[in-house]
Order: C-alpha cells, then sequence, then structure tokens
C-alpha cells in the first residue's frame, strides 16, 4: 500500500515504493545439457521430457558466476524447436519440424554456462485496478535480445498506430539487436495519448566482452488523443527466463 | 504455445496452453464510469501535490 510524506518543499507527496502486485516467472521447463555431439548435433538430456515441436531458449547461468552469452551454443542460433527427439537426446531446429541446426564446435558449448528453458508465449499481468499511468519494473535473470513486445490489452487499438497492425506494441529500446536485457523500466501514460516509454540495461552477449553494459531510453506516443485506464499487460515471454520479476506500481 | 495469466488481486497463476495458430484473446471488463473518474481524481490529487 502507498503512503503519504512531505518532499523537501513540504508539500505531501505519495510514496511510490511498493507496487501494487509482483509477478515472479518461475513455470519454465528448464533442460539441463549433459553432453553436446558437434558430429550428429545432437544434445544430450537424459529424461528430458521434451516433445517435438517444444520451443527452447538458451539460458545462461548466474550461478556460473557470469552473465554469460545465451546465443552461441550453435552459429546464430539463440533458440529453437525441438526435433528428432529421443528419451535422452534431441535436435534442433530453427523451425517447427524443420532440418537440425547445424552446431560448430566453439567455445560457448561450455555446458556450465547455460541451460535451456521451455518459455512460455505471453505472460499477462491481469486484474489490475484501473489506472491511466502505470510502472513496470522489470528485473531480469535474462531479458533477452530481440523483440519483446508489450500489449496492453485494454485499449481500443487502430492499426494506424500499432506497430503490428493490431494490439502489439513494441516496447521501446527493449528490441536492441545483440544485447541481453537484464532490467527494463516501462512506464505507460494513458492520458491525452498513450505513450510508452521505456528504458532498460543491457550486457552485451559477445564473449569477448560480456561485462559490458550499456543503457536504452526510448520513448512511444501514439498519434492521435488517447485516453483510457489499463488493467492488464502482456509481455512477450519468450525470452523470458525463471527468476525474472515483475513489479507493477502506480505511476 | 503457452500462456501465464497472473492476477493480480488474487496473486493466482494460470497457465493456458493453447495451439500456435490461435491467440488466446484475454477478456477485460470495460472500467466503468465510476472508476474512470476515481482514476482521474486520483492523478489530479497527485498532479497537484507532485512538485
Amino acid at each position: 500500500m502507498n503512503g503519504f510524506g512531505f518532499n523537501s518543499n513540504g508539500f505531501v507527496r505519495q510514496f511510490l515504493d511498493k507496487p501494487i502486485t509482483t509477478y515472479t516467472h518461475t513455470t519454465n521447463k528448464e533442460v539441463v545439457i549433459s553432453a553436446v555431439d558437434v558430429d550428429t548435433d545432437t544434445f544430450t538430456s537424459v529424461a528430458h521430457g521434451l516433445a517435438n515441436g517444444d520451443r527452447l531458449f538458451a539460458i545462461m547461468n548466474y550461478d556460473a558466476g557470469n552473465i554469460y552469452p545465451a546465443d552461441k551454443y550453435a552459429t546464430g542460433a539463440i533458440t529453437g524447436y525441438v526435433v528428432n527427439k529421443t528419451d535422452n537426446t534431441f535436435q534442433l531446429s530453427a523451425s517447427s519440424g524443420g532440418v537440425a541446426q547445424n552446431i560448430t564446435a566453439n567455445a560457448n558449448l561450455d555446458l556450465t554456462k547455460w541451460h535451456f528453458e521451455k518459455n512460455p508465449s505471453n505472460i499477462t499481468i491481469s486484474n489490475l485496478p484501473p489506472s491511466a499511468k502505470y510502472k513496470l519494473l522489470i528485473k531480469g535473470r535474462t531479458l533477452a535480445a530481440g523483440p519483446a513486445y508489450l500489449l496492453v490489452n485494454d485499449i481500443t487499438v487502430n492499426s494506424e498506430w500499432g506497430i503490428t497492425g493490431g494490439t502489439t506494441y513494441g516496447v521501446p529500446g527493449l528490441s536492441t539487436s545483440g544485447d541481453i536485457y537484464i532490467s527494463a523500466e516501462i512506464l505507460i501514460d494513458y492520458t491525452d495519448f498513450l505513450s510508452i516509454s521505456g528504458k532498460g540495461k543491457t550486457v552485451s552477449n559477445n564473449t569477448s566482452s560480456a561485462f559490458t553494459s550499456a543503457s536504452h531510453d526510448k520513448m512511444m506516443v501514439s498519434p492521435k488523443y488517447r485516453d483510457g485506464l489499463i488493467t492488464a499487460f502482456t509481455l512477450s515471454g519468450w525470452y523470458v527466463a525463471n527468476g525474472l520479476v515483475v513489479e507493477v506500481y502506480r505511476a | 504455445m503457452t500462456n501465464i495469466i497472473y492476477d493480480a488481486q488474487t496473486g493466482e497463476t494460470s497457465i493456458i496452453e493453447v495451439p500456435d495458430e490461435e491467440m488466446s484473446i484475454i477478456e477485460h471488463s470495460q472500467p466503468t464510469l465510476e472508476e474512470r473518474l476515481t482514476a482521474l481524481e486520483t492523478l489530479e490529487l497527485e498532479r497537484m501535490f507532485d512538485v
């Protein structure tokens, strides 16, 4: 519950130090790889329980003490669909039911540094008290590179200002290619115009600069007057690892 | 695909499995006029005191 106090000028000011709600993501299935055969492009994980068509993402192991690149287990790949699975092995393909990816021998196949997770498609924070403004603090273990989308389900959307022609809005600053997001702050303001601003902290996914970090800060504003209340957010779950925390604040 | 629905008020998490070609549509009731007014009044109060 928020409180009230006085700022340096003696005015009453509302504290926003406690979130309305906090979601911690823990539902990903985790798959630890015990061996990689680069000759047959096969991963081994005893009794993995996966099905062909399952989509996996390589997720770094924080327990290993490193912010480690998540996209280098195979050339250019961070994700893949399970194909040709047996009880203890599987291959990955760029498409469901497609040809197995070629795995090349490289230092990033160090199996102590990463594992696979089967991620959800979407994560929706629902049933929020209606409000024109919300702030999200996303504290990632991994918000990996790529299009991290935010859907605001509560609004009527015209394709003229929806990035994908629907209800999907790219979160500004969260689509920088090649980096891995470890935290992000998103402010949604639905007064007068719908504006979504985001800033995030990334680390490079390059092994040679694993600890290099960068900040990103962008804003997107709808081109037409809008006014409304927000009751739910949907985050793309493709890149969300177990341990991710989403805190929702009134803004 | 798997969709996670987290209820902010109950803290309950639901996992919904849907075929890849389908997107789950999440229904949200529209805020009432009273809720809109309350929210706008809250904003006005914040603007008055937030210097």
